[in-house]
């Protein structure tokens, strides 16, 4: 059984960065995967913008202090990008620049598949542009990204990922870290006030955020009592 | 290795000529040279606009010399001499290209050195989609790219880059210049800008002046462009961005942003922080 595959829930990302293997993290636009200590992937769908570009970036001070026990192969599957903003991509170029070196040391080889057409090209080009040392295979088939990423449980933990990922397209923000939340609390039953507190807002804001999400707290609850069946402990 | 370590050449005027026997000859073409130094040691230069005439002329000769005439050899892609790529005609090239594939397993090592910026993110893009087979290796400085070819005759490989600057003519020098300094603008010198491109500090400032520009001229522009990306993409404040592209204050860099671009960078980006991006020709 694929460790990803029985995960239903995404991971905050300080208990992603704590315990990896078999997590998942979702940002906005954004779904980062460890399967185990030799495989990490991501799943990048929408428009790559500034604003995107932003909260992946943190994503490196998550890979920074992740505890990994080997270098990794790594899956990127870009090809639910629907539009690459050159800006953002110059951008992203410079800040891994300045980090290549280290992140080339810790990867043992990374596959990116990416859309067809300007979007995929200028994907593409980011890693090479930024000077990485580590292996690079891009490439508009999943199948050839696999290939090159040559390892057992690629394919089966990228699938489990994507479906997780389809799953949470078009989730608000403010959603995907409460269910994060939620999933990771160790106590079945949390107050309002203590989860408001903990992603940094007023009860009020709290309800305020749900009503416009068109959910309840209790609902929310629920929801995550359902679908973490102690999957995180496994 | 042949005649780089002879530091002699012999430029020849045809294809045909240069497939007959290419060891030890050059052949300058519309756009970039193409050069062999044994039977598993070639390489390209590439100056200029990216047109989709000059990259499909330049693969398809470097696969004749490739799949017809050399040994498995090493391949050494030089790409920083680029200074303009029409990025939709390179996307439409990719699209319509799959031709390196015909070189699998033809080519030992294929090293590419890429300019800074958006050019060098769409050339590295369309690099890595089109000679995917060949297992591409990325650099960004000729050093260690000759390195990573199994060549370390740096002022060898000049004879040849020589030839492409007259060629393409004193522009192909302030292409260099500039991609130098995107690289480094904080601790940047004449001297080690030389340094870094082979050069003597004197050819270099002359070349420059043939050019109708100045290493402070090229150096301005650089930094301002710096910033550009900066206050678009980043968060960072104005001060950290000024230390960050070597104009040290705040003032400074607003004095010479405003310079440059007509407003302030607060000006700028206000104006660009609700401005929808599009995928900008780098030859504008």
């Amino acid at each position: 059984m694929w460790m990803i595959a029985r995960t239903k829930s995404p991971s905050p990302p300080d208990v992603f960065v704590g315990s990896p293997v078999g997590r998942f993290v979702v940002g906005p636009t954004y779904l980062v995967w460890c399967e185990s200590p030799d495989l990490l992937g991501a799943i990048l769908w929408g428009e790559l913008d500034n604003a995107s570009m932003r909260e992946l970036m943190v994503m490196r001070h998550v890979f920074d202090r992740m505890r990994l026990a080997a270098r990794p192969r790594v899956l990127v599957d870009c090809s639910r990008v629907t539009k690459a903003c050159a800006d953002a991509l110059v951008g992203v170029t410079s800040f891994v620049r300045e980090r290549a070196a280290h992140v080339s040391n810790r990867i043992e080889r990374l596959a990116m598949v990416v859309p067809p057409g300007l979007a995929g090209l200028l994907i593409a080009g980011v890693l090479p542009a930024a000077g990485i040392g580590h292996p690079f295979h891009a490439c508009e088939e999943l199948g050839d990204a696999l290939a090159f990423v040559e390892h057992p449980y690629a394919a089966a933990a990228h699938g489990a990922a994507a479906r997780a990922a389809d799953e949470l397209r078009g989730t608000s923000t403010f959603l995907l870290r409460l269910r994060a939340l939620l999933a990771a609390l160790q106590f079945p039953r949390p107050s309002a006030p203590y989860v408001a507190r903990t992603l940094g807002m007023s009860t009020r804001t709290l309800y305020r955020e749900l009503r416009r999400s068109s959910t309840t707290f209790a609902d929310e609850v629920r929801r995550a009592r359902d679908v973490t069946p102690r999957d995180l402990a496994a | 290795v042949g005649w780089l370590r002879s530091s002699s050449v012999i430029a020849v005027d045809t294809p045909e000529t240069f497939l007959a026997s290419p060891a030890g000859h050059c052949l300058v073409r519309e756009g970039y040279l193409i050069w062999c130094a044994t039977p598993r040691l070639a390489g390209l230069i590439q100056w200029g606009a990216l047109s989709t005439v000059s990259m499909h002329d330049m693969l398809g000769l470097g696969t004749r010399l490739v799949c017809d005439v050399l040994d498995t050899p090493n391949l050494l892609v030089d790409f920083r001499g680029v200074d303009c790529v029409q990025t939709v005609d390179v996307s439409g090239f990719v699209e319509r290209t799959r031709v390196a594939t015909a070189a699998r397993g033809r080519v030992a090592r294929l090293v590419v050195v890429l300019p800074a910026g958006l050019s060098g993110i769409v050339i590295g893009g369309a690099v890595a989609l089109i000679a995917a087979p060949c297992r591409p290796m990325f650099a960004s400085e000729i050093g260690p790219a000759l390195a990573s070819v199994g060549h370390e005759h740096l002022a060898a490989y000049d004879v040849v880059d020589q030839i492409a600057i007259d060629a393409r003519g004193p522009r192909l020098i302030a292409s260099r210049v500039r991609n130098e300094l995107e690289r480094n603008l904080v601790d940047v010198t004449v001297e080690g800008c030389a340094a870094a491109l082979h050069t003597s500090e004197r050819t270099m400032q002359r070349r420059l002046r043939e050019a109708g520009t100045s290493f402070g001229e090229q150096l301005r522009r650089a930094r301002v462009g710096a910033a550009w990306e900066l206050l678009r993409f980043s968060d960072l404040k104005i001060d950290a961005i000024a230390a960050r592209v070597g104009l040290g204050t705040a003032s400074r860099m607003s004095a010479v942003f405003r310079a440059e671009m007509g407003v302030t960078p607060t000006q700028f980006r206000a104006m660009t922080a609700q401005a929808v991006s599009e995928l900008p020709s780098q030859c504008g």
